[in-house]
């Protein structure tokens, strides 16, 4: 009996002493939000949208390589000797799968989707609070399906058959690629239930996706398919846009953001601010590389290719909108250059009213889709119908809001612009798309859409530059690809 | 519910530990109480007997059997087989006895409860005497063999547990009864066994013993004699600690034991990388680190000088006490505790000069502008002629060497102070420090202030209580910006023609037309321009109490804090003009608290049965809490550079972080030993841990080890060559927790932020794909070992063979990016590794006479290391190198082998261009990759093995010679057979780009230069910069450590100085790092592997490392 006392008395003294509490081995991460008491308030679902958007600015898109690799893939710019590594091989096509700038766009894009695929994973198992009003449900989901359509239509053009994500975790903890008719599949899926649930433009805020901006990508992406009718069909539904009135420079400056032509931009804002170069999506980091790294002074990367350049018309407005060359002046008019050597971008620069672009970096948005692009891409649809009136009617639109000559006229006809056959009405097609889309990550896709990758491009490699190399880290790390997954060439 | 069975076990378990602690408790009441029964006295007690003729071994039977006493006598002196006889009726034994010394001639003492028999040696002797004088008083003075008085040595009444201490004077006094046989004994000398009978006064001189000095080692919660140590422990002491300058007990450790190797980098107060035998996982290596039973990692911010010793649990059998924190090894730290004596004060200095003994040869202005002229147009109209575009308009006069810019002599000075001493009841320790190292790069230091302060208190013979604290604040700057490969790749590869300044007040800064206006910077504005300061204060201490509820069982609590607090501040000036410009400054701050506490029960049981059957028992249960926070935040002022703090309406960002960890375990030893010939031990482990999912938590982490002393079998026990000779075995498992928290848990982040509608919001996504199946990484590990000692433990030899096999390793696996994740790596439990070694120890003593000398030599063979599995994935690469991977783990290869192509020489026409492989830019001049699989095209499939970064020997060997009062120490140490990815050299031979390059680039392919090793120079990457065997390089080197000669001043001197106030002065000059022989062409083959959130990210690879500086001093040690 002693004993028994004896026992629990110390047995209550080590247990005091060590106050052994099993519940200390159960803690929850402080740092993060549980997720199922997410989805609660409309606040909640915005912000999940919101996460799905933060990936266009980072520096595997809008924030840097993503300018760099569309504009150098389609040789519009030109090099300076302070153009290097992987940069430089972009637009030399000397790059391999081990590119390291490949690598981060392609983080980005999926990362987007990711989030993308987190809000409709969270609305397909019903974890959306039923207090939020289904319509509007259903214009975030059209936002995020907007987006994750966006992304793979860029992955899909650049690297042809990828992994395809449609879930923010896998069973094999790998994805296996799908061929394009599958991701295209999704795409027109996903854009479908975007028209059909977004927003017009003006009743929502600016920068987020809008039916507008889903009829036209979805056009676009009818365009690739040569799916001429719908892609007529999709685009003519787009309504509530218009170029008349929008100056040329107004589409590449702060100032005229959102204007009335605007579609869809990427967002970036000089006065949130933020430069810091591992930006991955998190955190504040609300300013694009894109200044400092076309500017003629400082990085002074890139000059604007002489071939681009040349496609213009001397009288062209749109050069003096587009570009610099010496004589023209900037910093409000106090200054003015005259040691160019040669021609510099204009288009999304701040030297308009900044003496230099320099560590501040830009808040210049990205014009991604514009209603310019829309009309051509008209006019491209109905040549290919065999409307070849209506086709130089759109045409004659773009051409008439700067003034120029229009196609069909003499001056045209005499300037090397015929339009009499179907053939020539594609050659405007391409002139016009050229001169004024330049310098818009539009390009690279034009050319490949048009099949003319490898009669314009220097050092182009048929057979093996249609796609991008797979990144060497990506089949590294995913059990279901292995070498012979990497695209031909490489 | 799986749960709840977990749960039940485990208080089960811990139940069963206090049952059992119980027992002991109750055991050992018993036995005492069968000590306590009532003295007796001869005259009291009477006896019956009818003996006629009867022998006197048959009468003394008798009497014993009634009267229970005992007889004791000496057989060949007394006669036990004549014949007596005796008649008793109820008389006393004394009156029985008096008749049997009258027959005999024999006298009988009474002492206690025996009767001693003697021969009678006078006639008038009484023949019967009672001797009962229970308690006698015995006092003397305990010397050491030079006659000093030894204060604490331990004075014990053999067979009971009345003792005492000497004092200050080496006097003693004790109360024993008059037969007892008193020990005396300290810990370093011979114990001496006296008989007390009839001395009231008893002198000993002890004498030296080489068998124990030094020989206790600390095995985690409490400490074992050497000599029954049965696990690959390790020993490192002060004096080997303290003979080269280092800042903290890592950087001591380097070359000292076996096995144990240590990577650092030359940045003043860089924190070297530890690993114990080899690399056991990819994931995190370092050991723990415990500091007086407190697991700490401001190990830097604690100088070695307050160290009193250090012990490497080195196998899985000792380290399992540690159970789930033991796989990487333990390392056991011991701060000064003070000893028993009058007041020592200590004062050691030091103070030196340090620099880079190495520099790269670089193209000065001229070479460098040709080579770039050269590159630019890749085929030169008029090679030599042109000028490249960037470089036309030059001062001609400039010609800059970079590394001369930044480089500079360090100084280095040291202050340490330390009191101690003690009484009988209190014994303490404090000591102070100040330390100051210059770097060898511009504007990099390391500045240190330290506080220790231990004491120890035996409030009554039972309870002593007592403190330990290590107090260190710490400040460095630079460290950040110079320790990486930032700075020196700037050094190597900005413009030469270009001037340090502008102008007087101005730093050149990259101007707008600039060459490679990109990357390399001007690296003097870069440390220049700003200031990068880190400062810390750690606290590492424990307040104890030992209560010992019964002899040989005593209980322990100990209470533990382990506090840090980091703070950077981070501050960049505007750049007004150049290609770098911005027109704000900078501000980052980061702010960083950590604390940890440990709250340790033990209880520990040391008992003896019949003096052979030697029993340690422990039992003891943990909890450890953890808990980190983080503050930082970064704000850019467009006004001015002058104010350095945030301004709230400049705040850019701002974020925190924080994080906790429990830890709770039951853990227990049982040590047995034969005579301490035959040893056996086991532990056991329970560790429960917050880091892993319900389900998970607990694990369990046994051990057993045996050895035997074959010096004390009766075959050996005479030899004189051979004073010991033991070999032992051990295995056990233990683990490895060491992975971020909530690793397991899913969440989301708020802040992928986005403009939208001309306002900033906040973006929700989730932090990471968890991992819900985490749980512990295993090592099994088994150790078999050999000591011997020759010569009187003049030589000793010991040899360890060890083979360890983890699984489940916890590793940071990249994710595929096409999963989208926020964290683009997931923690997982992939794979296992494997590693067996020889570890050799060698010492020599010679301590006789004038001259005499010593050497240590210690050996790490490692004979294997490999990946034995790694899940389901089929291979992990790692080693980022200017964005490609440079190491990659394959199953059965080595851990983080250099993998990449195969060069072979370079494309010298057209002709063997075509007749080659398909290779992405195959052009004369450049290099000609193997294809390896000969499937016709050079890929990422040809790559193979180039190269493994782990050494297959890794050394230390220690002289030291002393003549008279001179004393001469060399350290040298050494690693072999490992490979480096020299991106030192990447710098200078790549040419991709337009930077500045090493001179090996004059010997460069031109057509006319058919070089077979050097590519031509291009503008842009060829293909030629892909990871292959063109920069791996043989790490192997040796490195002369230290060399240092002493004099210390004769005592004599002393004497008339300062009438013997000062007891030593001793003088040294000391050079470290002086020379280093190595084939390795970079800057230092010491590279420290590179983490990431505690994962090994990169081994081997150089990407710059801050070199170790050559550094010669001076110092004084004094002491009164």
């Amino acid at each position: 009996m002693k004993l028994k006392k004896i026992l629990i008395v110390v047995t209550l003294i080590l247990t005091v002493a060590t106050s052994c509490n099993e519940e200390e081995l159960d803690l929850q991460d402080p740092n993060v939000i549980v997720p199922n008491t997410f989805f609660h308030t409309s606040g909640e679902l915005q912000s999940a949208v919101n996460g799905a958007y933060s990936f266009l600015q980072t520096q595997g898109m809008y924030g840097r390589i993503g300018f760099f690799l569309f504009d150098n893939l389609s040789q519009e710019n030109l090099g300076t000797d302070a153009l290097q590594g992987g940069l430089k091989a972009f637009m030399d096509y000397t790059y391999d799968p081990s590119l390291g700038e490949f690598f981060t766009y392609w983080q980005a894009a999926y990362r987007g989707i990711s989030s993308a695929n987190f809000v409709i994973e969270s609305a397909e198992q019903g974890i959306i609070n039923e207090n939020i009003p289904q319509d509007e449900v259903n214009q975030r989901l059209g936002e995020v399906r907007f987006l994750r359509a966006f992304y793979y239509f860029n992955l899909t053009n650049l690297w042809g058959s990828v992994p395809l994500a449609i879930s923010t975790n896998s069973a094999t903890g790998g994805i296996p690629k799908a061929s394009q008719a599958d991701i295209y599949a999704l795409i027109l899926d996903d854009l479908s239930f975007a028209v059909a649930n977004l927003s017009e433009k003006g009743n929502t805020p600016n920068g987020r996706a809008t039916k507008g901006a889903a009829l036209a990508l979805k056009g676009k992406v009818h365009l690739f398919l040569k799916q001429w009718a719908e892609a007529k069909s999709t685009l003519q539904l787009i309504t509530g846009y218009s170029i008349v009135g929008v100056a040329p420079r107004d589409n590449g400056n702060e100032a005229g953001e959102f204007n009335a032509e605007s579609l869809f931009e990427v967002n970036f804002d000089k006065q949130i601010g933020g430069d810091q170069w591992d930006a991955t999506g998190n955190g504040v980091r609300e300013t694009t590389f894109r200044g400092i790294e076309y500017a003629p002074t400082n990085f002074a990367n890139i000059i604007v290719r002489p071939s681009l350049f040349n496609q213009y018309e001397a009288d062209d407005p749109r050069i003096k909108a587009y570009f610099y060359r010496n004589g023209d002046t900037y910093n409000n008019g106090q200054n003015t250059f005259t040691g160019l050597a040669n021609v510099v971008w204009r288009k999304y620069q701040n030297l308009d009213v900044q003496p230099q672009d320099g560590f501040d970096y830009s808040g210049i948005n990205f014009r991604v889709m514009r209603y310019a692009d829309v009309l051509l891409m008209l006019a491209e649809a109905e040549n290919e119908l065999g409307n070849l009136g209506a086709a130089i009617a759109f045409l004659n639109q773009v051409r008439d809001r700067v003034q120029m000559p229009n196609y069909g006229t003499s001056q045209m006809d005499s300037r090397g612009y015929p339009v009499g056959s179907k053939t020539q009405v594609f050659e405007a097609i391409v002139h016009e798309r050229a001169v004024e889309l330049a310098g818009e990550q539009i390009r690279f896709f034009d050319l490949k859409r048009w099949g003319l990758l490898d009669d314009v491009i220097i050092g182009f490699q048929t057979g093996k530059h249609e796609f991008l190399p797979i990144p060497q880290a990506e089949i590294d790390a995913n059990p279901d690809l292995t070498n012979a997954d990497q695209n031909p060439g490489y | 519910m799986k749960k709840n069975i977990q749960r039940q076990l485990i208080m089960m378990s811990k139940k069963v530990l206090y049952g059992f602690a119980f027992q002991l408790i109750f055991c050992t009441v018993l036995l005492a109480n069968s000590g306590k029964a009532q003295r007796k006295n001869i005259e009291q007690i009477r006896v019956d007997l009818s003996e006629e003729n009867s022998s006197l071994l048959s009468i003394f039977d008798k009497i014993e059997r009634q009267s229970g006493f005992e007889f004791t006598y000496n057989s060949g002196k007394v006669n036990l087989n004549q014949r007596v006889s005796v008649f008793s009726d109820k008389q006393s034994v004394y009156k029985v006895l008096q008749d049997v010394s009258q027959s005999t001639g024999l006298r009988f003492v009474q002492v206690n409860d025996n009767i001693h028999v003697k021969e009678r040696l006078t006639s008038t002797e009484a023949g019967v005497s009672i001797a009962i004088k229970e308690r006698i008083s015995v006092s003397g003075v305990v010397n050491d063999s030079n006659g000093e008085p030894l204060p604490g040595a331990s004075i014990v009444e053999k067979g009971t547990t009345n003792g005492t201490v000497s004092d200050l004077d080496g006097k003693y006094s004790i109360e024993v009864s008059d037969n007892a046989i008193l020990v005396f004994s300290f810990i370093g000398f011979a114990k001496q066994e006296i008989q007390v009978i009839g001395l009231s006064n008893i002198n000993v001189t002890l004498e030296e013993d080489a068998n124990q000095l030094g020989e206790f080692v600390l095995v985690g919660y409490g400490s074992q004699s050497r000599v029954s140590v049965t696990n690959a422990i390790s020993s490192v002491s002060s004096e080997d600690l303290t003979e080269t300058p280092a800042i903290g007990v890592q950087q001591a450790l380097q070359g000292r034991a076996a096995g144990v190797q240590v990577t650092n980098t030359g940045a003043p107060g860089s924190e070297p990388l530890v690993t114990i035998r080899g690399l056991g996982t990819f994931g995190n290596n370092q050991p723990l680190f415990v500091v007086d039973g407190v697991p700490t990692s401001s190990l830097n911010n604690i100088p070695t000088e307050s160290i009193e010793s250090v012990d490497i649990l080195k196998d899985a059998s000792s380290a399992a006490i540690y159970g789930s924190r033991g796989s990487n090894g333990v390392i056991l730290i011991k701060t000064k505790g003070g000893r028993q004596g009058k007041p020592v004060f200590k004062f050691s200095t030091y103070a030196g000069v340090s620099e880079n003994p190495r520099e790269m040869d670089l193209l000065n202005a001229e070479q460098y502008t040709k080579y770039a002229s050269e590159a630019y147009d890749a085929n030169p109209v008029a090679p030599g002629n042109q000028i490249y575009p960037g470089l036309q308009n030059v001062d001609p006069s400039v010609n800059t060497n970079w590394q001369d810019e930044v480089q500079r002599k360090g100084v280095w000075q040291s202050y340490d102070v330390e009191a101690s001493g003690g009484t009988k009841d209190v014994i303490y320790s404090v000591r102070t420090g100040y330390l100051n190292q210059d770097g060898t790069t511009l504007n990099t230091d390391f500045e240190r202030y330290s506080l220790g302060l231990n004491t120890s208190i035996n409030l009554s013979k039972k309870i002593t209580v007592g403190q330990t604290l290590n107090l260190g604040v710490t400040k460095s700057n630079n460290q950040d910006i110079a320790g990486g490969g930032g700075l020196l790749s700037n050094a190597l590869t900005f413009d030469p023609t270009k001037p340090v300044f502008d102008d007087a007040t101005n730093f050149f800064s990259e101007i707008t037309t600039s060459i490679d206006g990109q990357d390399a910077e001007n690296p003097v504005r870069i440390l220049s321009n700003g200031t990068a300061v880190r400062s810390g204060t750690s606290l590492v201490g424990s307040l104890f109490g030992t209560y010992e509820i019964l002899p040989g069982l005593k209980y322990n609590l100990t209470i533990g804090l382990d506090h840090s607090y980091n703070n950077t501040d981070q501050f960049s000036k505007s750049i007004p003009t150049g290609s770098r410009q911005r027109l704000e400054s900078h501000t980052t701050k980061d702010l960083r608290r950590f604390t940890g506490t440990v709250i340790t029960n033990t209880l520990a049981y040391n008992v003896a049965i019949n003096d052979n059957h030697n029993f340690d028992i422990l039992a003891g249960y943990e909890s450890n809490r953890s808990k980190f926070e983080e503050i930082n935040g970064f704000t850019a002022n467009s006004l001015s550079d002058a104010v350095e703090n945030f301004n709230p309406a400049d705040v850019r960002n701002l974020s925190s972080f924080r994080s906790e960890n429990n830890l709770h375990s039951v853990f227990g030893r049982i040590g047995y030993d034969y005579n301490k010939t035959f040893l056996l031990s086991g532990t056991i482990r329970a560790d429960g841990s917050s880091r892993f999912p319900e389900g998970n938590q607990w694990g369990y982490f046994p051990s057993v080890s045996a050895g035997i002393n074959l010096a004390n079998l009766s075959f050996l026990e005479d030899n004189s060559t051979i004073s010991r000779l033991r070999i032992r075995g051990s295995w056990g498992i233990t683990g490895n927790n060491n992975i971020g928290d909530y690793l397991f848990q899913t969440g989301l982040l708020t802040n992928f932020n986005y403009v939208l509608g001309g306002a900033l919001v906040s973006g929700t996504r989730p932090a990471r794909i968890p991992n819900e199946n985490l749980r512990w990484e295993e090592l099994t590990s088994l150790n078999l070992g050999v000591d011997l000692s020759l010569f009187n433990n003049a030589l000793s030899l010991s040899m360890d063979y060890f083979k360890n096999q983890s699984d489940g390793l916890l590793v940071s696996v990249p994710l595929p990016s096409s999963l989208g994740a926020t964290d683009a790596n997931q923690t997982r439990n992939v794979g296992g590794t494997e590693t067996n070694g020889l570890e050799f120890e060698i010492g020599y003593e010679d301590f006789k006479g004038d001259f005499t000398w010593g050497a240590n030599f210690n050996a790490f063979a490692n004979l294997n290391t490999q990946v034995t599995s790694l899940g389901s994935v089929d291979a992990i690469f790692n080693g980022n190198f200017a964005q490609q991977n440079a190491n990659r783990l394959f199953v059965g290869d080595p851990l983080f082998h250099f993998f990449g192509l195969q060069t072979d020489g370079i494309f010298q026409n057209q002709a063997e261009v075509e007749a080659h492989a398909t290779q992405n830019q195959a052009e004369p001049g450049n290099i000609r990759f193997v294809d390896t699989n000969g499937d016709g095209q050079v890929n990422a499939d040809d790559r193979v093995i180039i190269g493994d970064p782990n050494p297959d020997i890794s050394l230390g060997i220690d002289f030291n010679f002393k003549y008279k009062n001179i004393d001469f120490s060399v350290f040298l140490n050494g690693v072999y057979g490992n490979e480096i990815y020299n991106g030192v050299r990447y710098n200078l031979e790549q040419q991709a780009r337009l930077f500045n390059r090493g001179v090996a680039v004059l010997d460069r392919w031109s057509p006319t230069n058919p070089s077979t090793t050097i590519p031509k120079a291009t503008p842009g990457f060829t293909g030629n910069e892909v990871i292959s065997d063109r920069f791996i390089e043989d790490g192997s080197y040796t490195r002369l450590r230290s060399v240092t000669l002493g004099y210390t001043i004769p005592g004599r001197v002393l004497e008339s100085l300062g009438n013997g106030f000062i007891s030593r002065i001793r003088l040294y000059v000391s050079g470290q790092n002086l020379l280093t022989f190595t084939n390795y062409s970079g800057y230092d083959p010491e590279i420290v592997p590179s983490l990431s959130g505690g994962t090994t990210t990169a081994i081997g690879i150089d990407y710059g490392n801050y070199p170790q500086p050559r550094t010669i001093l001076a110092g004084l040690q004094v002491q009164f």
